[in-house]
């Protein structure tokens, strides 16, 4: 017996956080998350799987279209030919009233919201029960594997499961798991792909394709294969666009022309690797404070672009530079002019949520717009960056250089 | 700190210049044009730096002689003394010497901030220095921007602050306008961008109920058709069934009117009953027939007895004669014969004589091989006759006569044959032959007036015969008077006479047999009888008369019978099914065929037309899942999201900038606002001569209460009196930083709108400060001389 274990494809979710990404670039990122399933459809032909257990969040209810739904039955035909199953649950995310009469072919079987099993007999007449579960709103409170049954007369049992062990999310416990007898334990919901359990295998695969710097690393699915009674997973790369986090020390460095002949040697032996394309953030650690005006630009993106624009001169396509962070010994410099207390005082008043809302959040009321500026981390960044700029004005730096 | 002494190497128009300042209070009284804002430029050059850049804009007071850009400082800092030396305004030379022990710092920057504290070159100016060019400026400020302007006095550099927050804010403004409709900002063009973006998908996503209903509406049409190709189908089979009904209808309606017809006739004869009928009337015909025959027979044994009894009595006259009369006929036959030989012998033997010899000589040969002697011909002669008599029956005479006549004619016969024969082996003379020619001749002629003579004779005798059997009238015999037929003749009462016994001999049995034939004549007449009896009595079964009627009614169930046939072949043709459909058919099949066709013309419109819809919707339904901008959209959506979120930072720090210096300006000024009030409020009383008793601030508005209780916003207040109240804060706020800061307060005279009244207030309040705290004072208002001492005051 072989399947293919899947979950978390996120069919049609765009990229997030990309950066001036040109437009070559950024069709392959548009297509990313379907050429990497289209990439496990081809394997899964390749290599003549039973079937397919893809648990939860294939697309997101919030990006589904007819687009994605129309590559689903297309890709899922494909399948048919070889007489391929496809067991497919919802998650939190493509949880949807509406598509769960869709019919995405014959040889797909959709869960409900109910605990069900599922018969297959393999192409080498292993009796299979897949047992699952589809998300009906966004957040399970109860322990769904409580409802799970306890394995059957068959010669394999999987468990298809879409949840985490703590949270709103179907909570369990790998104990829960084990206690079924299970051969097998098909997650999904985290994006970072990890082996909860050997005995028997509790995988989350991991999504498909990461979409965000926080999604870093090779991502894939899945290739189970029964060998003897027992079923052993093998974890197949699947991604073509790859983000990655890329970290590099800097010396005391004067200018900005000195700082990116330094980076650009070390981002070409990087990008000297065999990779469809890398999303990279470039984060830079320097034991000394760089400059304010260095900083500024690190921070502005000017320099990202700059490194990018000498990245493509010299020939490099496969990495792109989408952003920067700096780590560099805090500079705890009193702000010349007013005492302390009256600048930290003035800061907590200034730089609240409520605060940041009035000064302009408040005129765009898109949600994405107010969900990353409630983030303590983007507000503390705001600071440091109105600090550069006073500490800039004050020291007039930027009447000095040039 | 107290500046104790000023000596300037070189600085503008000062050169080489000393001033001590002893007291507390110094007033620096000179003309416009006597230097004072050198000196004050001076002072500060020397504490915070000289301007390092040049242009038109700034003055850097370049000595006007030759001389030492620079100069030096007596401080006094905390009771201690220090000589501060700068020269040359660029790449300074700064000097700082500690006078106790007359050593100079090797390091003296920041020996130097920290006798400066956290004052800047712009925070002297703002806290310590109250210009005439500040004043000016408060004078144009509106009522707000001084009510502003006074708030913000409690903090440090609060103006220079203030424009550097106006810069950010008007920067911050650039890039976003919140209630700006055009994009011309970059953000409100990203925004509306992202906006229109999200509008787009939003449209896009708005197809996926249309998706939807598409697909379903496809699965839809697709029953449909195939419902009513299903329906079409039935239709035609009906079709083809009602088309084949029509093509029965007529054969059926004849078949129905046959079966009807065939029911009323009830067949009267039975097969056993005509089977019986016919075998009486086969037996009836055989015995009337044979009855008939009987009768015949019956009747011609008895009337034909007298003319067989004539006939049997001539043929009993004539039977013992015929043996003769043969003989007679075969006499005539053959002295016929022996006639006609001699008549040619004669002829023969004439043409010897006569030109035609050679020829009869050559004929000889052909003739020859027949007799070898004329003995033999004798001999045979003589045989016949025996023979002729001994044979032939009858008449004796007749035999005898015979037997002479044939005897004479076959030697004559046999003569004549050997005669020519000897002629070729004996050729002789012609005179001899001749003359033998005519003894033979002659001798021919004489045997031929015998026979002649003979032959009439028979012929009479003949005749005689033949009347008398003539006489006969023999159906049988021949009538004729011809001798030749005699024969014949003669033949044929043989045969009668031969049949008239045979007949006579069945007579005799014939009669022995009629009893009996009587009998069963009489035997068959009542069979014949009994049958005919029989025959009523079927006929009576069957309601019959007579054979007549039955053969009528045989003849008529006959033709039943054919029609039956013909019914049995009709229902042949048909199914069970049809014929059951064809029963229960209460409207003419025409009729049926023609609404079945409607319908399926009705049917054969309506696929087409849901053919096409499906063509169209199919079509449709390709254009929506065809539409790949949707991937597109989202990552331009999510990369205008992120555009946003920088560029919104970006306002936002510069907007937040602002707001923290606002902010901070506020806090600081808040702390000490109590104090400054306190001050700003004794020394506004001061100024306008207890004209104002209180300055109230309520929630950031300042009012002004006098001492008749009147209150008065800063609107309402005289430009002078504006110019009192903000000097009252500015000193009140140099006062309170007195406490944290020992710094001179310098104040540049630009009291213009104040009358003499308020400048002596002003000079007396100032010599009530210099009791804390330095102060400088430069004018050049002649009535300082006369406020101040000699000795605090310097003239220029």
């Amino acid at each position: 017996m072989k399947f293919i274990h899947t979950a978390d494809v996120h069919l049609g979710h765009p990229f997030t956080g990309l950066n001036n990404v040109p437009n070559n670039l950024m069709q392959q990122v548009e297509q990313a998350t379907f050429t990497s399933f289209i990439q496990l459809i081809d394997y899964a032909l390749a290599q003549t799987v039973d079937f397919i257990v893809i648990t939860g969040d294939l697309f997101d209810t919030q990006h589904q279209s007819v687009q994605v739904l129309d590559f689903l039955v297309v890709q899922f035909k494909r399948l048919a030919t070889q007489d391929i199953m496809v067991y497919l649950s919802f998650g939190n995310h493509d949880f949807n009233q509406t598509i769960a009469g869709f019919d995405f072919g014959t040889n797909v079987t959709l869960f409900s919201g109910d605990v069900t099993i599922k018969q297959q007999t393999t192409q080498q007449g292993e009796t299979v029960n897949i047992v699952g579960f589809s998300y009906q709103q966004q957040h399970i409170q109860t322990q769904v594997i409580d409802q799970f049954p306890m394995k059957g007369q068959v010669d394999f049992q999987i468990g298809m499961y879409h949840g985490a062990v703590d949270g709103p999310y179907a909570p369990f416990s790998i104990a829960e798991m084990r206690a079924k007898h299970y051969d097998y334990w098909a997650l999904g919901h985290i994006h970072k792909r990890q082996v909860l359990a050997e005995q028997p295998f509790i995988i989350y695969p991991g999504n498909l394709q990461g979409q965000n710097i926080k999604e870093a690393g090779v991502k894939g699915f899945y290739l189970v294969t029964s060998q003897s009674d027992t079923l052993i997973p093998e974890f197949i790369p699947s991604t073509n666009v790859t983000w990655e986090l890329v970290t590099l020390e800097i010396p005391m460095v004067a200018t900005q022309a000195d700082l990116l002949q330094l980076l650009l040697p070390k981002l070409q032996a990087f990008a000297n690797r065999p990779a469809a394309l890398v999303m990279t953030r470039l984060e830079l650690v320097s034991e000394f404070a760089l400059p304010h005006l260095l900083e500024l630009r690190l921070l502005d993106g000017a320099t990202v672009t700059q490194l990018n624009q000498a990245l493509r001169a010299s020939g490099v396509t496969n990495l792109w530079i989408n952003d920067l962070t700096l780590r560099q010994p805090e500079q705890n410099q009193a702000l010349a002019g007013l005492d302390n207390e009256a600048w930290a005082a003035a800061a907590k008043i200034v730089f609240t949520p409520e605060n940041l809302h009035v000064t302009g959040l408040k005129n765009v009321p898109e949600a994405f717009v107010t969900s990353y500026f409630d983030q303590p981390e983007v507000q503390a960044q705001l600071q440091h960056r109105a600090k550069l700029l006073l500490e800039l004005y004050l020291n007039e730096d930027f009447v000095d250089e040039d | 700190m107290k500046i104790e002494a000023i000596k300037i190497y070189g600085f503008g128009k000062w050169i080489n210049q000393e001033f001590t300042l002893p007291n507390a209070m110094t007033v620096f009284y000179g003309e416009n044009e006597a230097g004072k804002s050198t000196l004050m430029a001076f002072i500060n050059g020397m504490l915070f730096g000289f301007a390092s850049k040049k242009s038109k804009f700034i003055n850097t007071y370049e000595p006007k002689q030759q001389a030492i850009y620079g100069g030096e400082l007596i401080l006094n800092h905390h009771g201690k003394k220090y000589r501060l030396i700068r020269r040359h305004r660029t790449n300074t030379e700064l000097e700082l010497i500690d006078l106790a022990t007359n050593e100079a710092y090797p390091n003296p920057q920041p020996i130097l901030d920290s006798i400066l504290g956290p004052i800047t070159s712009e925070t002297f100016q703002q806290i310590y220095a109250i210009s005439a060019d500040e004043l000016a400026e408060v004078r144009s400020l509106t009522p707000n921007e001084l009510e502003q302007r006074l708030l913000k006095i409690g903090a440090v550099g609060a103006t220079g602050w203030l424009q550097v927050a106006d810069q950010f804010e008007k920067e911050a403004q650039a890039l976003f306008a919140a209630n700006s409709k055009n994009g011309k900002r970059p953000l409100n063009g990203l925004l509306a961008e992202y906006r229109r973006t999200a509008d787009n998908q939003m449209e896009i996503q708005r197809q996926l109920p249309t998706y939807f209903a598409s697909l379903e509406s496809l699965q839809t049409q697709h029953q449909a058709i195939a419902n009513l190709k299903a329906k079409l189908a039935t239709q035609q089979t009906k079709l083809a069934e009602l088309n084949e009904l029509a093509r029965l209808e007529p054969l059926y309606l004849q078949m129905r009117k046959l079966e009807q017809k065939q029911a009323k006739h009830e067949p009267k004869i039975n097969e056993d009953t005509k089977v019986r009928f016919e075998q009486l009337q086969f037996q009836k015909t055989n015995l009337i027939e044979e009855i008939t025959q009987l009768e015949q027979n019956l009747q011609t044994n008895n009337p034909g007895d007298a003319q067989t009894e004539s006939l049997a009595q001539h043929l009993k006259e004539i039977q013992p004669r015929l043996g003769l009369l043969f003989e007679l006929a075969a006499n005539y036959r053959a002295v016929q014969q022996q006639l006609a030989q001699l008549k040619n012998q004669y002829q023969i033997i004439a043409a010897q004589l006569g030109p035609n010899e050679p020829s009869m000589q050559r004929q000889r040969p052909e003739d020859g091989a027949a007799t070898n002697s004329s003995s033999k011909w004798t001999i045979g002669a003589v045989a016949v006759g025996i023979a002729s008599l001994l044979l032939i029956p009858g008449n004796i005479v007749v035999k005898l006569i015979g037997a002479v006549v044939a005897m004479v004619i076959i030697w004559a016969v046999g003569r004549q044959m050997q005669a020519p024969k000897m002629t070729p082996s004996q050729p002789m003379p012609a005179p001899t032959k001749t003359q033998v020619a005519q003894a033979q001749l002659i001798r021919v002629q004489e045997q031929l007036e015998v026979t002649q003579k003979q032959f009439a004779d028979l012929e009479q005798t003949i005749l005689a015969e033949q009347r008398k059997i003539n006489a006969l009238t023999l159906s049988q015999v021949e009538y004729t008077s011809d001798p030749a037929e005699f024969s014949n003749q003669l033949q044929q009462i043989n045969q009668v006479i031969n049949e008239f016994t045979a007949e006579q001999q069945a007579n005799a049995l014939g009669k022995a047999d009629q009893v009996y034939q009587e009998q069963y004549y009489k035997q068959r007449q009542q069979q014949l009888a009994q049958i005919q009896r029989e025959m009523q009595t079927v006929l009576a079964s069957i309601n019959l008369m007579d054979e007549a009627e039955f053969h009528l009614q045989l003849v008529k169930q006959n033709v039943d019978t054919q029609q039956n046939q013909e019914l049995m072949a009709m229902q042949k043709q048909f199914t069970p099914q049809q014929l059951e459909r064809l029963a229960g058919l209460t409207t003419p099949v025409a009729e049926l065929v023609t609404a079945t066709n409607m319908q399926l013309t009705q049917a054969t419109v309506q696929l087409e037309a849901l053919e096409q819809q499906l063509q169209t919707s199919q079509m449709q339904h390709l254009k929506v899942v065809s539409n790949g901008t949707i991937n597109e959209v989202e990552q331009q959506m999510a990369n205008l999201q992120h555009d946003v979120l920088i560029s919104l930072e970006n306002f936002m720090i510069k907007q937040l900038t602002a707001q923290w210096i606002n902010e901070a300006l506020k806090q600081s000024s808040q702390q000490r606002m109590p104090q400054i009030l306190a001050l700003a409020t004794k020394y506004f009383q001061e100024l306008t001569g207890e004209n104002f008793v209180a300055i109230k601030m309520e929630s950031n508005m300042i009012a002004l209460v006098t001492t008749t209780e009147e209150r008065y916003t800063l609107a309402e207040l005289s430009k002078g009196t504006s110019e009192q109240l903000y000097v009252a804060f500015r000193i009140a706020f140099a006062q309170v930083l007195a406490d944290m800061i020992e710094f001179p307060i310098i104040i540049d005279d630009g009291f213009v709108n104040f009358d003499a009244r308020r400048v002596k207030r002003m000079h007396r309040l100032m010599l009530d400060l210099s009791a804390n705290q330095q102060v400088i004072y430069f004018t050049s208002n002649t009535v300082v001389l006369t406020d101040f001492t000699a000795p605090q005051i310097v003239a220029l």
